[in-house]
């Protein structure tokens, strides 16, 4: 759970149609974008509606930097009002999202910027963001040796010579 | 048991369990995938994720979806993805040209039950005989979304084609979307002509057993079908019947005799088709002058020809003749037929000339090219594509048309350099210039951009960047952007198109890394998927 810290309302109003929300990244900065926005989230919808059961409004604090923040915030206003499929509870399997052009240009960033996004995308419960991310990370690895799986994800290896070569024991740890 | 991650792992790469599924669920793919991702595809990819580490193979044997791709390569391979995808549905890609055990194939289809898509490629090394598919004694294949089965190319002559049993999957196949079936026998009422759920149906070379009136009216069945493709599979002996109304079709591919063409449209009403592509053939030999020209007055009078017309929803109309078998004469008098009326304002125009015959007759190409340019009108073309043969000089003719509107110019294979240095010498400006102010795209398909002993590629590719860099920096235009789509580009090309603006690296291969897959002749068989539909 994220810390919550009590909110002036002169801060962050919270009448009218387009609500603002007051979001804190780990590096302390303070991000106000409409609540509308960020309905994407699971995580942030559930903050708000808690906000209504409790007539109180808060700011959100969130275990990652701003620098993350403002690419999730930046993916949610891009589909802004649009319906993805992945994010609805009901629908396809893991897996099988769709390609999506300005998904693949938003997502070509390094791998550790990715694997940021992927970790906030995931801890917001955003779906779709948390898929094209998997999907970009399957890309860079797909097709590559197991050493250069390892390097490309900065991942040990930690086998024994015996483990390592019989690919089809099922390792119980 | 306990998934976390071991603490020595860097914590950057520290995905928890639930996100190395998720990307576990991503790396089984199809040959378009793995293409796109311009990877080379030796190393089965479930084999090196599961000999990263122990806690990448410990999620990698729970995340079922990793074995949904079932590999082919031996039975034993095969039957463990069986097992661990458990209930999951699975996909079967298989190729005999790809060295894959017919054994493990036949053990994957028998799981047919579970099957998402079945896609198999027969090989067949005895050119005197078909082979016999067997009768997979499968439970019903009701999660079956697609079907392609694939039997080789042959000789024209050779009139060899692979029966399709009724009982190959057990029916009914309540979620089938797609069927493809290259070069086969079926029976008009086989189960996978008879799902209502249908949207995409192509057969190539296929023959439907029975008549052809009830092959059109299995056709009646599929209401929700959208593409329909047909090549070389309308049988001969036409039975006139009422107009079949496909009221969900979007695009229709024909590519047939012109005779056949003629009576499959007299036959079908397609209210909401946007886009049509018609090959006519004409072989020489059935055909007189006479009857080319009534059918082709067959065509433009049929009653699907109006639909067109009165519809006004037509976006593209695509011309493939003369026909293969024609000499000049022939080709010539084809020429000047309209196959289509001129009152179409088709927003995309395709120019292909196919033929061989006259390949080097020049003359006669910018002939039947400005014919056929000034037969539509041009004023609405959106989008303009150029495929092969199109040379030079027939470029003139092309390129002395006004293209206000269009958006997007697409050029096949090597014509690409022709066509933009044909339109340089024709228009003050060329492709960079105020000829074509609305461009914003230029694609070319199937380009062969090779070079190793050009440090800054090969000239027309540095064509190409000129014209982008000279486009992309002039402010009165909007910004332009190249897709190269399935072309073969040397990794030094690829270091100099990176340096240059705006690329969209649509199924581009690289070639170091894909020289294995062309010559195991899957390139080939690639090229032909895409312009039919295949």
């Amino acid at each position: 759970m994220p810390t919550i810290v009590s909110v002036d309302d002169s801060t962050v109003p919270g009448e009218g149609s387009s609500r603002l929300l007051l979001l804190v990244s780990s590096d302390n900065k303070h991000i106000v974008v409409e609540e509308d926005i960020m309905s994407r989230s699971r995580f942030i919808s559930k903050q708000v509606e808690g906000f209504e059961a409790t007539s109180q409004r808060h700011a959100i604090l969130l275990p990652f930097s701003s620098f993350v923040l403002n690419k999730v915030i930046e993916y949610c206003s891009h589909y802004r009002g649009y319906y993805l499929l992945e994010d609805d509870p009901d629908a396809a399997p893991p897996g099988r999202s769709p390609v999506r052009e300005w998904d693949q240009e938003f997502l070509d960033v390094d791998r550790n910027m990715l694997l940021r996004i992927i970790k906030a995308a995931h801890y917001l419960e955003i779906k779709s963001l948390v898929g094209s991310c998997a999907r970009a990370i399957a890309d860079m690895i797909r097709g590559k040796t197991t050493e250069e799986m390892r390097e490309i994800l900065g991942v040990e290896n930690d086998f024994t010579p015996e483990e390592e070569h019989s690919p089809s024991s099922k390792c119980t740890g | 048991m306990d998934q976390s991650p071991d603490p020595k792992t860097p914590p950057v790469s520290l995905l928890p369990t639930e996100l190395l599924y998720e990307v576990f669920c991503y790396l089984p793919c199809h040959i378009a995938d793995l293409l796109r991702a311009r990877q080379k595809p030796e190393t089965p990819t479930w084999l090196a994720v599961t000999q990263v580490c122990r806690y990448w193979r410990r999620v990698a044997y729970t995340c079922r979806e990793l074995w949904a791709h079932i590999p082919l390569e031996n039975k034993y391979w095969t039957k463990l993805a069986l097992e661990l995808s458990k209930d999951v549905p699975i996909v079967v890609e298989a190729d005999e040209f790809k060295w894959m055990d017919r054994k493990a194939i036949l053990t994957a289809l028998k799981s047919a039950g579970r099957a998402r898509t079945i896609k198999w490629t027969i090989a067949h090394d005895e050119p005197a005989t078909a082979p016999k598919l067997p009768r997979l004694k499968s439970e019903p294949a009701q999660l079956l979304e697609s079907f392609q089965l694939y039997f080789p190319q042959g000789d024209e002559d050779e009139d060899i084609y692979i029966f399709l049993p009724h009982d190959l999957l057990l029916g009914p196949f309540p979620r089938l979307r797609e069927v493809k079936i290259r070069r086969a026998t079926m029976l008009e009422s086989s189960p996978f002509l008879s799902a209502s759920s249908l949207v995409t149906l192509s057969l190539s070379e296929t023959k439907v057993w029975r008549t052809y009136r009830r092959m059109v009216h299995t056709l009646r069945h599929l209401p929700n079908l959208q593409k329909l493709t047909m090549s070389d599979s309308i049988p001969r002996d036409v039975v006139t019947v009422e107009p079949i109304v496909l009221p969900q079709l979007l695009e229709l591919d024909i590519t047939d005799s012109l005779n056949s063409v003629k009576d499959l449209l007299e036959m079908i009403i397609t209210p909401r088709c946007r886009r049509l592509e018609l090959n006519c053939r004409i072989w020489r030999s059935e055909t007189t002058y006479e009857t080319v020209s009534a059918n082709i007055t067959a065509i433009t009078t049929s009653r699907f020809s109006q639909a067109i017309i009165a519809g006004d929803s037509y976006q593209a109309v695509s011309f493939s003749y003369p026909p293969d078998d024609f000499q000049r004469e022939g080709v010539a008098f084809i020429a000047e037929q309209p196959l289509l009326p001129n009152s179409l304002l088709p927003e995309h125009l395709c120019i292909t000339l196919l033929t061989i015959d006259i390949e080097d007759d020049l003359e006669l190409q910018e002939m039947i090219v400005a014919h056929t340019c000034s037969t539509l009108p041009l004023l609405h073309v959106k989008t303009l594509e150029v495929s092969s043969s199109v040379l030079e000089r027939s470029c003139a003719c092309i390129l002395g048309l006004p293209y206000a509107d269009v958006t997007q110019i697409t050029v096949h294979g090597t014509t690409a350099g022709a066509f933009f240095l044909a339109l340089d010498e024709t228009q003050t400006g060329g492709v960079a210039g105020p000829h074509l102010p609305s461009l914003k795209t230029i694609v070319i398909e199937r380009g062969d951009f090779i070079s190793t002993h050009r440090e800054n590629g090969t000239p027309f590719m540095c064509y190409v960047m000129d014209v982008m860099a000279a486009r992309n920096e002039d402010p009165q235009y909007p910004p332009c952007k190249l897709v190269l789509r399935r072309c073969l580009v040397s990794a030094e090309m690829v270091a100099i198109m990176r340096k240059s603006g705006e690329i969209d690296w649509d199924g581009v291969f690289e070639t170091e890394l894909y020289l294995p897959l062309f010559t195991r002749g899957f390139f080939s068989r690639e090229q032909s998927t895409d312009s039919r539909g295949w």
